[in-house]
């Protein structure tokens, strides 16, 4: 058996890690315990790019390209886990479907947050669109 | 800038900051709902996507100095 990419065998269990598992512990009857657990984590990450766009996006006149693309990665990051929650949660047995519901649209709201971001700082301005908006916007 | 406008751009900045989900949920959806209105109201054909691309600096230069 090849152990060096058994990290808990070589003591290299990260904070996060630990934390995990003690959640899931803690709450053994919980089938949703170490998700919830993950799924704040997620939220905490997602209000730290919320800092970072404010500072590095936000406030810049000119935003520089580097800063554009740390931006983009870290989207695609929250975007992805975020989604990998979401087919956790879908996948997930044994928990009622309108908790399910009610979770799902939770983490939707999130998802839907970091989209719009990507929409405004990321996507195609078109120059007909500036102009039906001009009226509203002098 | 259209009071409509800056209505919006209050909601979004509102639904961005929040972090319980509950709340959030709550604001994501009228943030939107709010949008929608606005480009029904207004027959502006865009998306709500194309709408947030359009803003982008209007939004920047609000969130820089909301007052304005």
């Amino acid at each position: 058996m090849k152990l060096s990419g058994m990290s808990t065998l070589q003591g290299r269990l990260t904070s996060h890690d630990i934390r995990a598992v003690a959640a899931r512990l803690a709450h053994p009857e919980d089938p949703l315990a170490e998700w919830h657990f993950e799924f704040g984590e997620w939220r905490k990450a997602c209000a730290e790019f919320q800092q970072m766009e404010r500072d590095n996006i936000v406030a810049q006149q000119k935003p520089s390209a580097l800063a554009l693309r740390q931006h983009r990665y870290v989207l695609f990051l929250l975007l992805t886990h975020g989604e990998e929650l979401a087919l956790q949660l879908m996948q997930t047995p044994v928990v009622k479907e309108s908790e399910k519901k009610r979770l799902l649209e939770q983490t939707d709201a999130f998802l839907g947050t970091l989209t719009d971001s990507w929409h405004t700082w990321h996507g195609q301005v078109l120059p007909s669109h500036r102009e039906a908006l001009s009226g509203f916007l002098a | 800038m259209h009071a409509a406008l800056e209505e919006i751009f209050r909601l979004r900045e509102g639904r961005d900051l929040e972090i319980d989900p509950a709340v959030k949920t709550e604001l994501h959806a009228r943030f939107h709902e709010r949008l929608e209105q606005f480009l029904r109201e207004h027959n502006l054909k865009m998306s709500h996507a194309e709408f947030l691309a359009a803003t982008r600096e209007d939004y920047r230069n609000w969130r820089r100095n909301p007052r304005t």
